[in-house]
């Protein structure tokens, strides 16, 4: 500024800006409010502020006088400006305490019991009937490696069953071999790996396929496996195993039948089929006609399988067994769309309430 | 795999209802998914004979045919021109039922004209995807006769899944001998005589096999003069119902020996071949081929390929390329019958996203003692279905492995299943699958495998 300022112009301008600080702060409604008029009065780009800086440039007399209203003018304000903030902050308090205030005479609001998922009623019930017949049941990771998942179980890196099962793999650095376990097999391997045999466990859990989400198949979904090995195990103990389970999980009248099938982890293999509980196997549309519900593969543990973890295999022998439950909850509870089970809808897992308390 | 009656009942006379059958083989293992039955909508259709062929008087496209079966003719109007009088043709006639129509055929007006039915296509038939034109029938065909009965599509289709451990079922034979086996029918082995001709294969063209591990075994056979045009109808029909396509009685006679006896076949345009040489190598470095499907494809040092003396014609066990692909104009063919080693085939077939009827069984292991059927009875095939003649002997480079040998202890079975196994059941448990068995020693039993 090449003109030097006018002390008078000064003065009036400090008392104009005096008069509109308290009024904009009286008028101020709200601490953001506050806030904006605040700047406005007050801040760098303000009137006052202007005055403020032009001190310097008056005559010694001059900014004296000017001096000596602006200090008055500016405790003023900011008095003010206090006074207002504490004035704001004690009703936002007040009316704070008035909107959270408890009604001590309304009625209690109900909490409603949670009900187990239905997936979780029928896993508790199998191994339920699992403990009973001497099993221990056991969990193991979702994220598997390739040895556990495939090697293991005598499915090496190109054999053809691996195009069978889609699997995810994990994409991690320097760890191409990590994986989601596509079944709850390498829990027979992690299994035999830390403890010498007999081996008798269940294992339940979630197994993953990259495959479509339709109303009948999901990519992820659930099995419990079975494994029992002892010196002298045979395949006459496997069908009388599963269908004293089958009769225990489904009824006293379920036959069941193993018809030859294949998986490269047990020799012989066998699909399992229970007799259909919805129509008593004179055929339905959940068993579309057949009398049979396919429930999954089991079979006598490969030599190679055993070798594979260090037992040996002209001493001990055992079976496997995998049955996927999610097909079962889904008939034994008349549910039309397996995407319900994933849904976590509380009008749909609601219906289940009181089911499966006692296990 | 889709397996038609008819073509099993040639091979193994078994003489139960197919829903049995299904059943029968699902016990044993050998699951059935579905009986089909692509032919259940076709009723009505009679062979018929071209009387004259004249424009419609409304259209520029449409023609007018008159046909007779026999006694009096009915117009009906064609949108293809591809028949001529004399020619034999499948009439619809109204009440006819057809597998591409819901509802039965019906006289109504076309452009002013009442067509009294419709004369079919291949594929309004079910017979092929080829719907360019009106199927016409062999001269020989009997004028008037019911279009199913005599082409023998009263047929069902057992569509079976097998397991990876089930090579040997992905053929029509293979079946054939599980169904032997379940049933005690017996089995009918396949005619695999060939008449040839004077000329020696070997003379014609050369075989080099430069990687013996990948492919221990090439088999080539040459078929000279063969005329490139459709398969009969009959053959159509099956290879459709089975779930492939008939593209040419050249290529069809190779598709249709590979599903009746699980050998994959390929067919070369023999005069595209440079050198009239065969070479079995790995690809170059992002070596380029343009494959049937008309994609062109880089391929690796990891990658088997068929090469002519300059360039790759095919990738092994995969698929052919197109400048060698047999066309219209193929005269004389190399037809490839071989063992490729599977490891090698899934990964080519992995990498490339490329899966085929081949790929599938080299991929689960074909049979290695094979080539030598496969190339005699494509070789006849070829020559009854598109003439030629076939060159004497084949050029045969590397041998099947020797066969595997496994033993079995009765006694260790016995343990293993809580059930009383004895030799003699084992024997006979691989004698009705064709396998020999012979006792070694006590409690051992030495089985072949076939």
């Amino acid at each position: 500024m090449t003109v030097p300022p006018d002390p008078d112009q000064a003065l009036r301008t400090l008392e104009a800006e005096l008069a509109r600080g308290l009024s904009l702060f009286a008028e101020a409604r709200t601490r953001d409010e506050l806030e904006r008029a605040e700047i406005a009065v007050l801040g760098r780009k303000a009137p006052f502020s202007g005055v403020q800086r032009s001190l310097g440039d008056l005559s010694q007399e001059d900014r004296r006088r000017v001096g000596r209203r602006t200090n008055e003018v500016r405790d003023a304000l900011q008095s003010a400006l206090a006074e207002r903030r504490a004035a704001l902050e004690a009703h936002r308090e007040r009316s704070l305490l008035e909107a959270d205030r408890i009604d001590v005479t309304l009625p209690g609001r109900r909490l409603r019991p949670g009900s187990l998922h239905p997936l979780s009623i029928v896993q508790h019930e199998i191994c339920d009937i699992f403990t009973r017949m001497g099993y221990r049941v056991v969990e193991g990771p979702e994220v598997e490696d390739d040895w556990h998942n495939f090697d293991a179980l005598n499915i090496p890196p190109d054999h053809p069953a691996r195009t069978l099962m889609d699997t995810i793999y994990l994409d991690v650095p320097g760890r191409p071999d990590l994986l989601l376990r596509t079944h709850t097999s390498p829990m027979q391997i992690r299994t035999m790996e830390a403890q010498p045999a007999p081996v008798f466990v269940v294992v339940p859990g979630r197994v993953y396929r990259n495959e479509e989400i339709t109303a009948k198949n999901m990519p992820v979904f659930h099995q419990v496996e079975g494994l029992a090995i002892d010196e002298g195990i045979t395949f006459a103990d496997l069908k009388g195993t599963l269908q004293t389970f089958m009769r225990a999980l489904l009824g006293p009248d379920r036959q069941i039948r193993l018809t030859p099938s294949f998986f490269p982890f047990v020799e012989p293999g066998a699909q399992t089929e229970v007799s259909c509980f919805v129509c008593g196997g004179k055929g339905c549309r959940t068993c579309a006609g057949t009398g049979w519900l396919e429930t999954g593969g089991s079979g006598m543990v490969h030599p190679n399988v055993l070798e594979a973890v260090g037992y040996d295999p002209e001493r001990y022998t055992g079976f496997a067994f995998g049955l996927g439950y999610d097909r079962l909850a889904m008939i034994r509870f008349g549910i039309p769309d397996i995407r319900l089970l994933w849904e976590s809808d509380a009008r749909f897992l609601r219906q289940f309430q009181g089911l499966g308390a006692s296990a | 795999m889709r397996i038609v009656l008819s073509w099993l009942r040639e091979l193994c006379a078994v003489d139960l209802a197919p829903e049995d059958l299904a059943d029968v083989l699902s016990v044993k293992g050998v699951h059935v998914e579905a009986v089909l039955r692509p032919w259940e909508n076709l009723s009505g259709v009679v062979v018929a004979r071209v009387l004259e062929v004249r424009d419609h008087p409304n259209s520029d496209k449409l023609c007018l045919a008159r046909v007779s079966t026999g006694s009096g003719g009915r117009e009906l109007v064609v949108g293809v021109r591809n028949m001529a009088p004399g020619d034999l043709v499948p009439l619809a006639g109204p009440g006819a039922r057809v597998p591409v129509l819901a509802d039965p055929v019906g006289a109504r007006k076309i452009r002013g004209v009442v067509s009294e039915g419709m004369l079919c296509s291949p594929r309004e038939l079910g017979i092929s995807a080829d719907h360019g034109g009106i199927l016409i029938l062999p001269p020989d065909s009997d004028v008037g006769a019911d279009f199913k009965r005599a082409f023998g599509l009263d047929d069902a289709v057992l569509d079976i899944e097998i397991e990876p451990n089930r090579p040997d079922l992905m053929s029509v034979l293979g079946v054939a001998r599980e169904v032997a086996a379940a049933t005690g029918a017996p089995l009918i082995p396949p005619d695999l005589s060939v008449s040839e001709t004077d000329g020696k294969a070997d003379e014609e063209a050369s075989v080099d096999v430069l990687d013996p591990e990948r492919c221990p075994r090439y088999l080539a056979r040459i078929v000279l003069g063969v005329s490139v045009g459709q398969s009969p109808i009959g053959v159509q029909a099956r290879l459709t119902a089975a779930g492939m396509r008939p593209v040419s009685n050249v290529v069809d006679a190779t598709n249709y020996a590979m599903l009746e006896i699980g050998q994959p076949l390929h067919p070369f345009d023999l005069a595209t071949l440079t050198g009239k040489g065969i070479v079995v190598r790995r690809a170059g470095q992002g070596e380029p081929v343009v494959t049937l499907d008309d994609v062109e494809r880089a391929l690796t040092p990891q990658d088997l390929v068929i090469a002519d003396r300059e360039r790759a014609v095919a990738i092994a066990g995969v698929i052919g390329t197109a400048p060698t692909e047999v066309g219209p104009g193929t005269r004389d063919v190399l037809l490839e019958s071989a063992y490729f080693e599977p490891k090698g085939v899934i990964r080519t077939s992995r990498r490339l996203r490329l899966q085929t009827e081949a790929s599938l069984r080299f991929g689960r292991g074909a049979d290695p003692e094979n080539p030598p059927r496969g190339g005699d009875l494509a070789a006849r095939l070829m020559a009854e279905w598109a003439g030629g003649s076939v060159l004497s002997g084949a050029i045969d480079v590397g041998q099947a492995p020797e066969r595997r040998r496994v033993r079995v202890r009765p006694s260790r079975a016995s343990l293993l299943l809580g059930h009383p196994v004895s030799s003699g059941d084992v024997q006979d448990v691989f004698a009705r699958l064709g396998a020999a068995a012979t006792v070694t020693g006590p409690d051992q039993i030495e089985v072949e495998a076939p």
